[in-house]
C-alpha cells in the first residue's frame, strides 16, 4: 500500500514538475533553459530543503520510471534504423568521425582531469558525457560511478555542445551537413541532434546515426574497462 | 486501434528488456541489459527479421516521454553533492575542454572524409 502511494506520488510529482517546467521554458523562449534542466534544478533545490527521508521516498517511488529507461534504450534502435541510409552513404566518414571524436574527448577528460586531480568518479562521469543518457546511466552502473553526476555531465555536454557547436564548426570550416550532424551527434547526442536538424534534415539524420554509434563505441570501451577490472 | 497497437508494442519492448535483464543476471554478463536489448532490436530490424511497423509506434511513444524519465536520476544528484563539492570548477573545465576538442576533431575528420568520397 505504501509502495503504491510512493509510486503514484513520485510519478505524478515528476510529470507535474516536468510539465510546469516546459510551460516556463515556452513562455521564456530560452533554448538553454531546457525543461529537464529547470526541473532538475527546481526538484533538486526542493529536496535539498526537505528532510532526506522525502528524497528517499521519492527515489523509491520512481523505480518504475527508472525501469522504463531499459525499454526506452531499446527503442533507440528505431530512429537509427530509419536513418541508416546516412551510414550506408557515408560509412567511413561516420565511423572515423565518431571514433576520433570519442577518443579525443576521453583523452582530454583524463589528461586535463588528472592534471587538476579531479576524483575518479567525476572523471568516469565526465567520460560518459558524450553518451546518450539512457545508455550512459547503464554504463555508469557498470564502471561504478554515480547516476546523478553522470546525468549532469551528459546534460551539460548536450546543452553546451548544441549552443557552441555550430559556431565552433563554422570556425573550423566544417560545412558539409553530414559532417556537422556527425560532430553534433557524437558529442551532444539527442540535444545536439535536435540542433543539427534545425540546420538541415541531412544533418539531423547524421546526428542520429552518430549518437547511436557513439553510444555503442563508448559502451564497448566501458565494458572492456569493467572486464579488465580497473 | 492505434492505441491498442501502441500499447501492445510497449508491452513487447518491456518484455524484450525484461528478457535481456534476466539473461544478463543469469549469465553474469558485464553489460547493461538495456544496451543488450538495443543491440538485439537493431539486429532484428537490420536483418529484416522484424518489420519496423511491429515496434515503431511503441518505440516512438517511449522516446517521447524519455526526458521525463531522466528526472529521478537528475534529482538524485542531491545525494551526490559531496562528490562534486570543491571540484565544481574543475569538472566544468574538463567538460567544456573535452567537449570542444571532441566536436572539433569529429567535425574536421568527418569533413575531410566526406570531401574525399566520390560524388
Amino acid at each position: 500500500m505504501r509502495a503504491a502511494l510512493e509510486i503514484a506520488g513520485a510519478t505524478a510529482f515528476s510529470a507535474a514538475l516536468y510539465w510546469v517546467c516546459s510551460r516556463v521554458q515556452r513562455a521564456l523562449r530560452a533554448s538553454l533553459l531546457h525543461p529537464l534542466l529547470l526541473a532538475v534544478l527546481a526538484g533538486g533545490i526542493l529536496f535539498a530543503l526537505l528532510p532526506p527521508a522525502w528524497l528517499d521516498a521519492y527515489l523509491r517511488g520512481t523505480a518504475p520510471m527508472v525501469w522504463l529507461l531499459g525499454p526506452a534504450t531499446a527503442a533507440l534502435a528505431l530512429p537509427f534504423f530509419r536513418r541508416r541510409a546516412v551510414l550506408v552513404a557515408h560509412p567511413r566518414a561516420a565511423f572515423l568521425a565518431v571514433a576520433a571524436g570519442c577518443a579525443s574527448t576521453v583523452l582530454v577528460v583524463w589528461g586535463v582531469g588528472e592534471a587538476i586531480r579531479l576524483p575518479r568518479p567525476l572523471l568516469l562521469a565526465a567520460s560518459l558525457k558524450s553518451v546518450t543518457l539512457p545508455v550512459a546511466l547503464g554504463l555508469a552502473e557498470l564502471v561504478r560511478t554515480q547516476p546523478g553526476v553522470t546525468t549532469v555531465c551528459v546534460f551539460t555536454s548536450g546543452l553546451v555542445g548544441s549552443a557552441i557547436g555550430p559556431g565552433l564548426l563554422d570556425w573550423a570550416r566544417v560545412r558539409s551537413p553530414v559532417a556537422r550532424g556527425l560532430a553534433l551527434g557524437t558529442l551532444s547526442h539527442a540535444i545536439g541532434t535536435a540542433r543539427a536538424l534545425e540546420e538541415d534534415p541531412l544533418a539531423g539524420a547524421a546526428g542520429v546515426v552518430a549518437l547511436t554509434l557513439s553510444a555503442l563505441l563508448m559502451a564497448a570501451g566501458a565494458i572492456a574497462l569493467s572486464v579488465l577490472g580497473t | 486501434m492505434t492505441l491498442l497497437r501502441t500499447g501492445l508494442q510497449l508491452v513487447a519492448l518491456g518484455a524484450l528488456f525484461a528478457l535481456c535483464r534476466w539473461a544478463v543476471v543469469r549469465a553474469g554478463l558485464p553489460l547493461p541489459a538495456g544496451l543488450l536489448a538495443l543491440v538485439l532490436l537493431m539486429t532484428l530490424l537490420l536483418l529484416r527479421l522484424l518489420p519496423e511497423r511491429a515496434v515503431g509506434s511503441g518505440a516512438d511513444a517511449l522516446l517521447r516521454i524519455l526526458p521525463l524519465l531522466f528526472l529521478p536520476p537528475g534529482i538524485g544528484i542531491v545525494r551526490e553533492l559531496h562528490l562534486v563539492r570543491g571540484h565544481g570548477g574543475g569538472l566544468a573545465l574538463v567538460l567544456v575542454a573535452s567537449l570542444v576538442a571532441g566536436q572539433l576533431v569529429a567535425g574536421v575528420v568527418a569533413q575531410a572524409m566526406v570531401r574525399r568520397e566520390p560524388r
